[in-house]
Parts: C-alpha cells; structure tokens; sequence
C-alpha cells in the first residue's frame, strides 16, 4: 500500500475549490476534512483527478458529542493509496447524496441517515432502510440500550401483535436543493427509484420475507411485465439487532461474539477484523504462531461459508441432491471447527492478542482426514452442478456486473474479481502471516453467474492448498500475546479489513481509552453485493432474479446487523 | 353379473388404485430422495416408516380448512375436482393384462390424452381463484408449457400409433410381442427418437423436474397450491402423484411392451400380468424420482423455446420419416 | 371432525377418533421454516440434512403456511419482523404449533439489549416448545420435536380427560 502524499490532495482539492484539511494520522492513514456543503465536490475532484479515488470502500457516521461525523472511506486501486474523507454535519442537518458519484453509497447513506436522525436529499429512494418510523435514531450517543434491569424485567415489553406498523417513510429533505447528477454507469439498466407499490402499472409481486430462497429474511419488490422484471427494490432490516450499537457496551474481548452473529457462516473472519482493529490501535503485538492459526481457521470457515452459498445456489436451479451432498461435508468440517473452538457456528475463538485454545493432535489428524476426501467430493459437487448443462444455460451470460459497475457498486471479494478486477484483500494487504503463504487468487473476466460460480469453486480449492500448507509448517510459539484480561487501549481510530467469503469484511474503531470501543463499523460486504444485485434485477426473468440474488452470496445477518 | 354392478366395481377398482398408489408413491418418493441425498427418509412410523403416508393422510384430513375470503368460491372448491377427475379416467384404459382393462376403447390412447388435457384447466382454476399472485404466476405457466408439449407428445405418441395400427392401448401391448432376431423384444422403444420426444414432454405434463416450475418450491413457494390447505391440498398433491403414475404407465404401455414379460409366452404371464404391469411401471417411477432429485429445473422461456422451437419441428419430421420407414419395409410393423 | 357434535363427547367413537388423529398429528409434523438468523442455518438446514434427518420421524419442510402444522421461528424477532411472523401464524389452519428456537426467539437472546429487538417471540405469538442455544445443535431441535410430539399426545389426554369428567 503506498502512503498518500496529503499535498497533491491538497492541491487537487484546491482547485476544485474545495477548503480542506489533508493530513496524515498515526495509525489511520491520510485524513481529509471537508465542510459539509463542499462534500459532492470534494469527492468528485478526488474521484476525476490523477489520484482515481474511484471506488467507495465504506461510508458511515460517528456521533462524537457535538457534531455527526460522515466518513466516507475511498480507495484507489490504479495507485493502491486509501484516503478517509470526513464531513462534520449538525444533528439535523441534511445529507446530500453522493449516490451518482458512488452508486455504492446508495444503501449505506439511508442507513446512516436513519442511524443519526438525518435527512436525505438528492437520493432516488431515500427510504429507511433497517428500521420503522416511530424508531429512535438508535446509533446516536443520547439513546440509550436497555439496563440490566429493564432486561430482567422481561414481562414488562408489552406488543400489540394486532397492531404492528412497518412502513418506513421516506428522509427525504424536500427543501434542500437539487444538485446536478453526474453520469451513471453505464449497464444500470434504471434509475435504482424503488418500486411504486401504489401506482404501478403492472403486476407487483412480493418475494419474501419468508420464502424458501431469499437466503435469509429478505424481502424482494418485484414489478413484473409477465415473466420479465420491470422494476425490484429489496427490503431488509428484518434481522436488525444492533451489533455496531451493542458494541459501544461490551468490554474488548467480548464483541467477538456479536461479529459472529453478523456473518454468521464466516464467524472467523468477523472476529478477527476487530481483532485486528482493536490490536492496530493498542499496540499488541500477536504471536507467529496464533497468526498461522487464525490463518487456518479462517481458511476452514472459508470452506465451510462457501459450502453454504453453494448448496442453497443449487436449490434455486432446482437440483436438491447437491445441497445435501455438501452438507455432509459440511459436518465434517463442523465436527473440526468445534474441536478446535468448542461450538459449531459461534466459535468465539479469535480475540484481541490472539486465539483462545490451540489446537490439538485429534484435531489436526481429523483435518488431514477431511482433505484427503474433501478434494474428491469438491470435483464431484462441482461437476454435478457446474457441469451440468441445465445449469449452465441458466446461469451464463445472465446477471452480468462489468467491471466499471462492479467498481462504482463497491463490489468486492468473489463478486468483484467474478468481473476481471484482481483485488484480494490477503494479498494486497496482507494480514495474520498471509504473506508467508502461497496461493493463487482466481479471477475470471465473463462477470455472470457461472463465473462467480466458477471463482468460489475456485478458492474453494485454493483454500484446502492454504490448509494443508498451514499444517505441514505450523511454527511454534504462543497461540496469544500476553493481554490484560480487562483491555483499555489508547483513545484512537483504525480500520481493519480481512477477506472474507463475501468481500472485504472491515471494521472501523473508535476508542475512547475506557474499557468498551466509543464507535465499532462493521463495513458489510454482503450489503454491497445487495445493492448491485437489486440495481440489476430489471430486464431479468423472476427465474433469473432468484438466482442472481443467491450468486452474490448474501448473508442477512451482516447485511442488517 | 349386472353390468351396472360390474362398472361400479371397476370404477372402485381404478378409485382404490389410485388412492393406494398415491399413498406408495408418497413413500417411495420420501425414500428415493432420502437414498439418493445420504439420508434415511422415514423410519420411525411404521417398519421403515411404512405408515407414513398414511399418517400424512390423516392429519390433511383432519386440519381446518381454511378458505381465504378473497377467493373465487366455486372455482376454488371446484378446481381441485377438476384436477383430479381427469386423472381418475386415465386409469379406465391402462391394460393390466389381456382382459383386466376397465374400458377396453379402440380408440384409448386418444380418449387418454384427451381426458389429460383437462387437467391443465384445473390447475389453472387453482391459480387463478386462489387471488394470489404467486399462485397465478404458477397457473400461468402451467398452461404455457402443458399446452405447448401436448403436440410432441400425442406426435410421438403417433408414430407408436402407425407402427402398432391401432389407437387402443391393448392393441399397442399385443403388437409388442414377440422377439426380433431370436432374443430381442419386439418393443417400441427401439424407436428411440420416439421413446425420447415422449418422455420429455411426459416429464412437462407430469410436472416433474427438470419441468416442475408450476410448483417450483424455491421459486413461487407452493406454486398453484399455495392457498390450499387440508384436504383439497391434499387432492392436489394426490393428482400430481397419479399424472405420474400414469405417465410412466403409458409409457410402459406404449415402449415396453406392457404387461408383457420378454421371452416368456403371453399365457403364462396372465396370471401376474397385473404384478408385471405395476412393477415395470414403478421401475419407471423410480427413475422419474432419481431425475427428480438431481437436476436443476430448466428456466420457463427456455423449455417453451425448446417445445415450440425444437421438440415440435422434430416430432412432426419424426411422424413423417416413421410412416416412409413403414411403407418401405414394413421394419417396424407389429403382429397385425 | 366435527364428529363430537353428531355423537356427543363421551361417545368412543369419537373417543377413539381423536386419539388416532392426534398420533397421525405427532407422526406427521410439517414445519414452515421461519429462518431469520444463524438458527436457521443449524436447525434448520442441518437437522434436515445427511446427519441429522429430520424426514425419520415424519417432519419435513413446506414453504406455504398454509400446508404447515408447526412453525419454527428460528432467530431474532425485531419489531419489523414481527408483524409477518403473526401474519404468517395467522395464515396456518389449525391444529397449529409454535416452536421457539434459539435464545432470540425464547427471551431476546444476546440482542436483548437492544430498543429494536422484542424480547422473544412469545410476546408476538403464543409458543409450545421454547428450545434454549446459541444456536441450538441440530440435536437439540430434533429433541424440541420430541418434546412436541410429546406435547401433543399429553394433550389428547387431558383433553379427553376433561371431556369425560364433564359427562360423569
């Protein structure tokens, strides 16, 4: 990664006409503040110069006492530099949208504005995006979470069943003034506006929220023409239980287990992004030979996360016999993870400093065990479904992200190097002994369907290569630094990202120096991948919509948090 | 025998079959699947879940009906009638053996099709009225693909037709008897095109994967029986299994040579003809079962680009080339 | 059936009826997957799946409520969840059953904290079966079943207990 010089920032801003502020934080990297109203022009001169900070990485809000900060967190692959641009905002201020200069930001400024009790101008659907009207803008500092005692006191949560009110209204600012739009990539197939339930032409169905293949609590808008998809808008914040908001009260060593319950099939990787956040900002140090386990442990939960896109992927074509052949493999794999970590799903293994337990001779034997079998079974998955003809009319050439798209979405992980574009988060910044293995990292350039299929079939493979080697040179040592049981780091900011089966996992940190972080982000990689899907729902049959949205990958847990 | 007691008992007779294989095929289907995805299916009702089906069948019975309010009344009631019925005539004019037919028409295998063109209506009536839109969306390709592969189907069907002489199902198991060459049998399925071009469009008009989209579970929840509860559901589910059934039994009937076992005189097999029937039939489901439980479904466009585009042009070039190969040679003609 | 209005409730047939439709209900459970959160995926996909069939004791999986006798909620119930959850509870017929999987569902869970979260699903619709775990194992689930299963037989007792004693 190389280190932005803050003077050709600063220059590039200043002839936009933009006043800012560039330097460079210990710890956080290069730092811009812009005021409020000079944002779209800030991020558009970073976006259009030579610095080509083109793809969104993050954007978020943080209450700091007296004002709203909004960061948005940009990244330019062409120079590989990172840039954090925050914009300080008044409690009842009004957003304006950046949603034409990163569509990526579609998703994440409802749900910031939301979070923070702010208005939105210049978005095409400024819905609330996790919560109802008549709730509180929970992510603010004056809102409190239940006590102890309000919680014991469980009898006393009264709910009307026969009156529960889910609409959630717009945040939209009709004072504010429109901005110009800047060009829009060009495959959208439609301004992402939302469905018109009311007026709508033609026929509206709704997917979900329960339903066999929406992958969790998600709910699908569809306007339809027939078989054809006019018009889709996804509705979520069906499983919105607070984890950014609930680690603002958990001591560090605890919020391990709520990243577990965000992406729940890839507990590991959750983990340890805070935990690498937590040990950027306090110093520690982790022994080799916890990285190499952290690493082997992330690689058995990328097996297993994959097994559960890949099963449920099959089932929406139809073909149940390959879903239930990899969950017999799956077991295996589970039977392993809770050798090691004591639990099957919420292994609460990766913390600050380290691992909880090493692992054991049974454990490693049961490892080799499962490699030896696992490299037959993979091929015969994969032929049975990738091979098979039915399936692949279905799935090429069908829900095509090109590159450019894929980059203005935020797109990352599998979904993005499905489009051509080579970026692995183990690679290109390397994290817990990655370096230190040899791995290949599959891209394919077709962007459908099948090649998303094609590339987690891919790492799949890559992953048991990266196992294998983990045991054959495990290195001695500590499997956890020495950490005080009760961690206070220094007050401090980091960003740690880690790749997980879905993208770039990242959490952004903030600490006050107490013993609970001030502000955790978790950068969702799945409700990147959301938002793309939706965006690319029209023009596709329902058929083809369902499985589009199952080749993204989406965890509902992660998406709503 | 008074003949009006004679028809009631083999009306009862096709009833009782009917509703004793839907409870096997129920079973069968549950094992099959469990066999083939590394799990057991049922056993704890009964010596290896036996009794399952039956247990199924008796609480449908017993849950509430629910009728929701918007429904269009007498279609909702109606349509799993309409679904059913159809079904139960198919039964009339399978040869089980050389007498035991219930209505021995020389016209069956036309009054069979016939009678099955109805039942695509039905499930169109259960779309329709239930006033659900995922339920009208399964209707509605219900009808696109039954009424496109009815042509392929009754094609090839045809040529079986030319090479036997006859429309009455009984007349199409005689003229497979007999061997070729001294040790194959003279069956129709070495018209290969034919026996193909069948056995897809039954796939389509049973509804079974990779056809299934009317009831495309991951896709439109139930299909057309969404808003179905208790026994008319359970009349639905019946009605699927029992187009099965009769697919596959046409099947055996027109390419396998019925209930005729190879090499063994047709005096002989009278006895079991009916055992031989049902079990050639079932082999038969059971492979339907093990397509079923492996291939992903094919998407709506492309099976209806593949009815009219494809399986239509060669079923009707297949009709012509089968009657020139009759006319040249007479290499395919049966016992007449 | 409506078999206790034509010959009274203490008739045997009627009797004898109930208790064979109560052991073809246990025999034959068919559950509405309701898989919010990571429940889903152990309790759900796993105990349907090549280690842990749920299809030998009769239980398997439909997608409309309306075909379902038992609905598994399995996850976090937040305010906006919870008016489909009683939609759909509504939507089955009768004779229904609610199965509260996981600690979410039973008491709020480890998001019980949280103004968004309803403190188990218990408040929104009423639960037979309340299965602790986070998440439960597969396992669990199945004995949850049998609890059910358990349950109902209990009941045909009782009830038909309570109908005896009123005629005598």
């Amino acid at each position: 990664m190389q280190q932005l010089d803050t003077t050709v920032a600063r220059g590039v801003l200043e002839r936009a006409g933009v006043t800012a502020a560039v330097e460079t934080v210990e710890g956080l990297g290069a730092v811009c503040r812009v005021p409020a109203a000079q944002t779209r022009a800030a991020l558009l001169a970073l976006r259009d110069s030579d610095l080509g900070f083109g793809f969104l990485v993050d954007l978020f809000g943080v209450d700091t006492g007296e004002t709203i900060d909004i960061v948005y967190n940009l990244r330019s692959l062409t120079r590989d530099e990172e840039l954090l641009v925050k914009a300080e905002h008044g409690y009842d201020a009004t957003l304006a949208s950046v949603w034409d200069i990163f569509p990526a930001a579609l998703m994440p400024e409802r749900e910031t504005c939301e979070m923070f009790g702010l208005l939105l101008s210049g978005h095409p659907n400024p819905k609330r995006l996790l919560t109802t009207d008549g709730s509180e803008p929970f992510l603010r500092k004056s809102l409190e979470v239940r006590t102890a005692e309000e919680v014991r006191d469980r009898a006393s949560q009264h709910v009307d069943a026969g009156a529960l009110d889910i609409t959630a209204s717009s945040l939209a600012d009709a004072s504010a003034p429109a901005a110009e739009t800047v060009a829009l990539p060009a495959s959208l197939p439609r301004v992402p506006a939302g469905v018109d339930v009311e007026h709508s032409q033609n026929l509206v169905l709704n997917m979900g929220p329960q339903h066999p293949s929406t992958h969790g609590v998600l709910r699908i808008i569809l306007e339809l023409d027939g078989e054809e998809i006019v018009a889709g808008e996804t509705v979520v914040g069906y499983l919105h239980r607070g984890i950014e908001k609930l680690a603002e009260s958990r001591r560090f060593n605890a919020v391990g287990t709520l990243m577990d319950r965000g992406d729940y099939v890839a507990g590991i990787h959750g983990e340890l992004a805070f935990a690498l956040a937590t040990e950027k900002i306090a110093g520690i140090e982790v022994p080799r030979r916890a990285n190499w386990l952290r690493v082997l442990l992330g690689e058995l939960n990328r097996i297993s996360s994959h097994i559960v896109w890949y099963g449920p992927m099959g089932l929406d074509s139809g073909a149940m016999g390959q879903f239930l052949y990899t969950f017999r493999d799956r077991e295996a794999l589970l039977d392993i993870l809770e050798e090691i970590t004591g639990q099957r799903m919420m292994f609460n293994y990766v913390r600050p400093g380290g691992v909880v337990n090493d692992i054991t001779t049974t454990a490693e034997a049961k490892i080799r065990a499962f490699l030896e079998t696992y490299d037959v079974y993979l091929e015969e998955n994969a032929e049975l479904l990738m091979g098979n003809e039915i399936f692949q009319a279905r799935t090429r050439g069908v829900g095509i992200f090109d590159r450019q798209t894929a980059l203005a979405f935020g797109l990352t992980g599998p979904n993005l190097r499905a489009s051509g574009v080579n970026w692995d988060i183990r690679r290109d910044r390397p994290y817990a002994a990655y370096d230190e293995f040899e791995f290949d990292v599959p891209v394919a350039e077709a962007g459908d369907i099948y090649a998303r299929c094609q590339v987690r079939l891919e790492e799949m493979r890559q992953s048991a290569r990266i196992v294998r080697q983990c045991l054959d040179g495990m290195p001695e040592g500590e499997h956890t630094a020495k950490v005080a049981k009760v961690l206070r780091p220094p007050a401090g900011e980091a960003y740690a990202a880690v790749e997980s089966p879905r993208g770039e996992l990242g959490v952004h940190l903030v600490t006050d120096g107490s013993d609970t972080p001030y502000r955790m982000r978790y950068r969702p990689p799945a409700l990147y991948a959301l938002q793309a899907g939706e965006a690319f729902l029209p023009g596709n049959l329902i058929a083809d919509g369902v499985v589009l949205m199952g080749s993204v990958d989406l965890i509902l847990g992660e998406v709503d948090r | 025998m008074n003949p009006w007691a004679v028809a009631a008992l083999r009306f009862l007779a096709a009833l009782g079959l009917m509703l004793v294989n839907g409870v096997v095929m129920i079973y069968m289907l549950r094992k099959v699947l469990a066999k083939l995805h590394v799990r057991m299916g049922p056993m704890d009702n009964g010596p290896h879940g036996m009794f399952q089906t039956v247990f199924d069948v008796l609480k449908l019975l017993t849950k509430e009906d629910v009728t929701p309010r918007a429904v269009d009344k007498w279609l909702y009631f109606l349509a799993p009638v309409i679904v059913v019925v159809p079904s139960l005539m198919g039964y009339m004019v399978l040869p089980f053996s050389r007498t035991a037919v219930i209505a021995d028409l020389p016209y069956g295998l036309l009054f069979f099709f016939a009678v099955m063109a109805v039942v695509p209506l039905g499930t169109l009536a259960a779309g329709w009225s239930s006033n659900n839109k995922w339920s009208l969306i399964g209707a509605m390709r219900i009808v696109g693909s039954q009424v496109t592969y009815e042509v392929p189907m009754l094609l090839a069907a045809l040529s079986v037709v030319m090479m036997a002489g006859s429309m009455s199902l009984s007349d199409i198991v005689n003229a497979q008897s007999g061997v070729f060459l001294g040790f194959i049998p003279r069956w129709f399925v070495w018209n290969v095109p034919a026996f193909v071009l069948f056995f897809i469009s039954g796939l389509i008009e049973s509804g079974q994967t990779p056809f299934d989209m009317a009831e495309a579970e991951s896709e439109l929840v139930s299909g057309f029986a969404t808003e179905y509860s208790s026994m008319k559901f359970g009349l639905l589910f019946l009605s699927e299994f029992s187009n099965t059934f009769l697919f596959s039994a046409l099947l055996v009937t027109l390419f396998f040579g019925g209930w005729q076992i190879p090499w063994v005189p047709g005096d002989l097999v009278q006895p079991i003809a009916p055992f031989v029937f049902m079990i050639k039939t079932y082999i038969g489901i059971f492979f339907i079962m093990a397509i079923r439980g492996t291939m992903p479904r094919v998407r709506v466009d492309q099976m209806l680009a593949l009815g009219w585009k494809f399986l239509l042009p060669v079923s009707l070039g297949w009709v012509m080339i089968t009657g020139v190969l009759i006319k040249l040679g007479h290499v395919v003609v049966g016992s007449r | 059936m409506a078999l206790d209005k034509l010959t009274g409730e203490n008739s045997t047939l009627f009797i004898r009826s109930e208790q064979l439709f109560d052991v073809a209900r246990r025999k034959s459970l068919w559950y509405m997957a309701f898989g919010i959160a990571c429940c889903a995926i152990e309790g759900l996909m796993h105990a349907s799946g090549p280690r842990y069939d749920f299809d030998r004791m009769g239980v398997f999986f439909r997608a409309s409520p309306r075909q379902a006798d038992v609905m598994i909620v399995a996850g976090t119930v937040n305010w906006k969840m919870a008016a489909t959850v009683k939609r759909l509870y509504d939507e089955m017929p009768e004779p229904k059953w609610v199965v509260a999987m996981g600690a979410c569902a039973c008491a709020g869970g480890p998001f019980r904290e949280y103004p968004n979260v309803i403190m188990g699903v218990d408040k929104v619709v009423p639960v037979d079966v309340y299965i602790p775990g986070c998440p439960p194992r597969p396992e669990s689930v199945q004995y949850g079943f049998i609890t059910l299963m358990n349950k109902i037989q209990a009941q045909t007792e009782e009830r038909l207990a309570a109908a005896r004693h009123d005629g005598s």
